[in-house]
């Protein structure tokens, strides 16, 4: 009985396991399209435009068809799917590493820092994600940058507060003390103790906040205010293909099931990692 | 006080700033943590240092071990002085091993990076020198070197308190800071780091400083003693005339409360009144005149000066030749 | 409580004032909007006239305090595409898009709280499980792909219903139903939690205790309880549904703010996209102190606290 708990959580079940492989398959083939599938985004055919996919024509030569400028659906599909993952991905980054920075200032530093957080955080929410999007596009002009810029500051407050709260939880704890007596330097304790006492559950919020930048990005770009044709990305996508759907309804609806599909992976490894990595978050969702 | 002094604390104070507020915040009061202390400790003796918790004794190990810089006063560890930004080479030889064993060792190290820590800090070593230099030490402090790989949540209280005296003792430093050591601790298993510390300090000729809310044992380990009430010191003597002879009415509640194994002879414990009151409202005159039962007038208007009332024996207390009346 | 009152309000005002002098700043470094608005370019007096007429050849702190005194005014300037005052074209939308919001609010509700309570009272059951199984598809299927699946079934493939602009009630069904789907799934899952928490406290088993009726216990004393988190979940989420109004609004190309403001993003026409921004803006602050303010006036705790 007691193995039998111990392998519970020891081990990684099935579900999740088929999840984690089937997006590390999907992140992969996407990031290396250039060198498997070496196409030019901008190369267009009209003779073959909007040929049928396979499973609506055994005999057609294109898995997914082509789309209004004749070009194959399936490889710029792995070129959206490259694009949304590395600008999300990229965002995501950047979030990081502002709400560390933020975070661990302000945790360490109380005081005016702290305050200021709290005020910046709470503005933040006042203006809807898809609006701060909107204004970054009209001021900055849309394109993969400003996306990448949007993501990173409307996602920087909520690992700021994370990061503030388990460094306030810690900072106080002997070992920090004692590395103190020790003459360690700020960044030393840093790396050495802080960054791996908080890395858990922001592991947990990086996964979690991942499938909300890429339905961000997504939702930019389906808007036309992400990234630009003739560069593609999901959103893009979508919103090509949203036109031709009386006849080839493949065109908007396979993007946009590879976009539920990837928010669904991120989604339930992200709770599946809360519920094993940090237990006391469990009943917040 | 001697010239042969390892390490000297002259009238230090660490006032805390009370705030109350949002912004702009303005000063409330001031919390009296430690308030004027002065004392020595000689090379190769152990002073114990008693209170109450709340008396400061924790502020007191933090300012010496330069933790935190004093409001007044000064700390002088052989000769120089000690603050948050004294030079590495002074700081090694201080060292300090903290009251509770749970939150001194970092969970997510293994117990090789814990040990070896100082030795990072300090020294540009080789993985093997490393090894070299930790795994003796670990001996000394009674684990094997299969301890080594393992994480912090696999040993006991006491082992980890041994884990956590190897990790002060790797640098080779001449002064242990012990504040609380064993409080955490079972009470059988507090004899047993006790006698370590013992061991240790006889075979490796340390200095300790050694901060304890427990009366025994303080006299378990100490040579000297020093009492400490809302961050003032209220008696310092060598352990002997301490015990024997008290002359602080404080002095003498903290010893009458030893529980004795001899049941035959009557002695009196005398019992505290009401609470210790907190270190931001001190009364004026004699801190201890609240709870003291031999208070007078002017215990209330004037506060007591440490006096020496025989060599090396201090006490502040207005009445402390007469308190055999208590 | 009166002072914390007070203190909400000034820090909402004080939210506002930030997010508007962010946005100010923002549209002055980034860029010249005389550039944007000439595309071709355009000679230098013609430049200088039109620079001229935007008052931007002011000093930055006139120019800050003009606006701001221009949008407590009303007159939030002209737009650039559509020529004619921001006020206007935001009055002609404001209708669309606020039936639209009100009845997406209502459905949430209706839908969200007694999904979320049956789910709690049923604890694991089939419909706990079906709400938990809801809440994944609320926060994994985006707004856009949702209004597009809907108009992909009923419009195209079923010919049930219109797949956009408004008129007949029927026009309401699919945005309503794409803009509702994700607040209702949070409501359901966050009022199931909330109610899951109060249901394993003290106070129900001692309401028990005294022979009071179960569904007495539930209505009277555990729905009450949870009643303070609901609204809290419940005001976050209009936040949730105003973002989620301008995606729908283009998809199913509803007449109203949200379909303008990105209309207007994509022209870079910075004067109306920067009085949307600001209403929106305006419009959740004064939500959430709403809701902070009836949270305190739900809960006794808070009540009495100054």
């Amino acid at each position: 009985m007691k193995q039998n708990k111990i392998k519970i959580r020891r081990g990684i079940p099935p579900l999740i396991l088929f999840l984690m492989a089937t997006f590390l398959l999907i992140a992969i083939v996407s990031l290396l399209a250039p060198v498997l599938f070496p196409v030019d985004l901008k190369d267009t055919d009209l003779m073959l435009r909007l040929k049928p996919p396979k499973f609506v024509d055994p005999q057609s030569p294109y898995l997914f068809g082509t789309d209004s400028l004749g070009r194959d659906v399936a490889t710029r599909l792995l070129y959206a799917t490259r694009t949304s993952l590395i600008i999300s991905v990229s965002g995501m980054l950047l979030a990081v590493l502002l709400g560390l920075v933020v975070g661990v200032v302000s945790g360490l530093g109380r005081g005016a820092v702290d305050l200021s957080l709290m005020f910046v955080t709470d503005a933040e929410l006042s203006v809807p994600t898809t609006f701060i999007g909107i204004v970054c596009a009209t001021m900055m002009g849309a394109n993969a940058l400003t996306t990448i810029i949007v993501i990173g500051v409307t996602g920087w407050p909520g690992f700021a507060r994370l990061v503030r709260g388990q460094v306030m939880q810690i900072r106080n704890i002997s070992f920090i003390e004692c590395s103190r007596a020790l003459g360690a330097s700020k960044p030393r304790i840093f790396f050495e103790h802080i960054l791996s006492n908080i890395a858990s559950p922001l592991i947990v919020q990086t996964t979690v906040s991942l499938g909300a930048f890429i339905l961000l990005e997504s939702t930019l770009s389906y808007l036309g205010l992400g990234i630009q044709p003739p560069e593609t990305s999901l959103g893009v996508m979508v919103s090509e293909g949203r036109d031709y759907m009386l006849q080839n309804w493949w065109l908007a609806i396979i993007p946009s099931l590879v976009i539920v599909v990837l928010l669904m992976q991120i989604s339930l490894v992200g709770d599946w990692l809360r519920d094993r990595l940090d237990p006391q978050l469990k009943s917040k969702r | 006080m001697s010239d042969a002094a390892l390490l000297e604390v002259r009238d230090v104070k660490k006032y805390f700033p009370i705030k109350k507020g949002a912004l702009p915040r303005r000063q409330a009061a001031v919390l009296k943590a430690v308030d004027g202390v002065s004392f020595a400790v000689a090379r190769g003796e152990t002073l114990g240092i008693i209170g109450e918790s709340g008396c400061g004794k924790s502020t007191l190990a933090r300012l010496i071990m330069g933790l935190s810089d004093p409001s007044g006063g000064d700390v002088i560890y052989d000769g120089s002085p000690v603050t948050q930004k004294m030079p590495l080479a002074l700081r090694r030889r201080i060292q300090m091993v903290f009251q509770d064993p749970y939150a001194s060792l970092d969970p997510r190290m293994s117990i090789r990076r814990i040990v070896e820590e100082p030795l990072r800090i300090h020294e540009r070593l080789s993985g093997a020198e490393k090894t070299g230099s930790i795994v003796p030490v670990l001996e000394q402090v009674g684990l094997g070197p299969d301890a080594l790989g393992k994480y912090p949540h696999e040993f006991s209280g006491g082992q980890r308190q041994r884990i956590g005296i190897a990790r002060a003792l790797v640098l080779n430093p001449e002064m242990l800071i012990c504040d609380e050591p064993v409080s955490a601790l079972d009470v059988s298993i507090q004899a047993q780091v006790l006698n370590l510390l013992s061991h240790l300090k006889k075979s490796r000729g340390l200095t300790y400083l050694f901060i304890s809310h427990d009366i025994s044992v303080i006299k378990h380990i100490s040579d000297r003693v020093m009492v400490m009430y809302l961050g003032q010191v209220m008696e310092l003597a060598d352990k002997k005339t301490l015990f024997a002879g008290a002359a602080h009415p404080y002095t003498l509640a903290l010893i009458s409360a030893i529980p004795t194994a001899h049941t035959g002879k009557k002695t009196t414990r005398i019992i505290l009144e009401g609470d210790l009151p907190s270190p931001i409202h001190v009364p004026p005159g004699c801190p201890f005149q609240t709870r003291c039962p031999g208070a007078a007038d002017i215990c209330g208007k004037k506060r007591p000066e440490l006096r020496e009332l025989s060599a090396g024996h201090y006490a502040a207390c207005h009445f402390a030749k007469g308190c055999e009346r208590i | 409580m009166k002072r914390y009152v007070a203190v909400r309000v000034i820090k909402a005002l004080l939210t506002v004032l930030f997010v508007w002098t962010v946005v100010f700043i923002l549209s002055r470094v980034t860029g010249d909007p005389v550039d944007w608005m000439l595309q071709s370019g355009g000679d230098m007096r013609a430049r200088e006239q039109l620079r001229h007429n935007l008052g931007l050849d002011l000093p930055l702190a006139q120019q800050y305090f003009r606006a701001i005194a221009g949008m407590l005014t009303g007159d939030a300037g002209t737009s650039f595409y559509y020529a004619r005052p921001v006020s206007d074209l935001f009055a002609e939308r404001m209708t669309a898009t606020l039936t639209l919001g009100a009845v997406v609010f209502g459905v949430t509700i209706l839908f969200g709280v007694p999904l979320g309570v049956f789910a709690a009272l049923r604890h694991n059951s089939v419909l706990d499980r079906l709400t938990m199984g809801f809440s994944v598809a609320g926060y994994t299927v985006p707004n856009f792909v949702l209004g597009i699946l809907l108009i992909f079934i009923f419009s195209l493939h079923l010919k049930l219903l219109p797949s956009g602009s408004v008129g007949t009630p029927a026009h309401f069904v699919l945005p309503v139903i794409a803009m509702s789907v994700a607040p209702a799934a949070n409501v359901a899952r966050l009022t199931r939690s909330a109610l899951l928490d109060v249901i394993g406290q003290d106070f129900l088993e001692c309401a028990r205790a005294k022979g009071a009726k179960e569904s007495r216990v539930i209505f009277k004393h555990a729905l009450r309880n949870a009643l303070i988190s609901v609204v809290t979940i419940l005001g976050a989420q209009l936040g949730y549904i105003i973002g989620g109004s301008v995606v729908v609004e283009t998809v199913f190309a509803w007449p109203g703010i949200g379909t303008l403001i990105v209309n207007s993003a994509k022209q870079r026409d910075f004067p109306v996209v920067q009085f949307g921004v600001m209403i929106i803006c305006i419009s959740v602050t004064a939500i959430n102190l709403l809701v902070d303010l009836s949270y305190s006036a739900l809960d006794p705790r808070i009540r009495g606290r100054d």
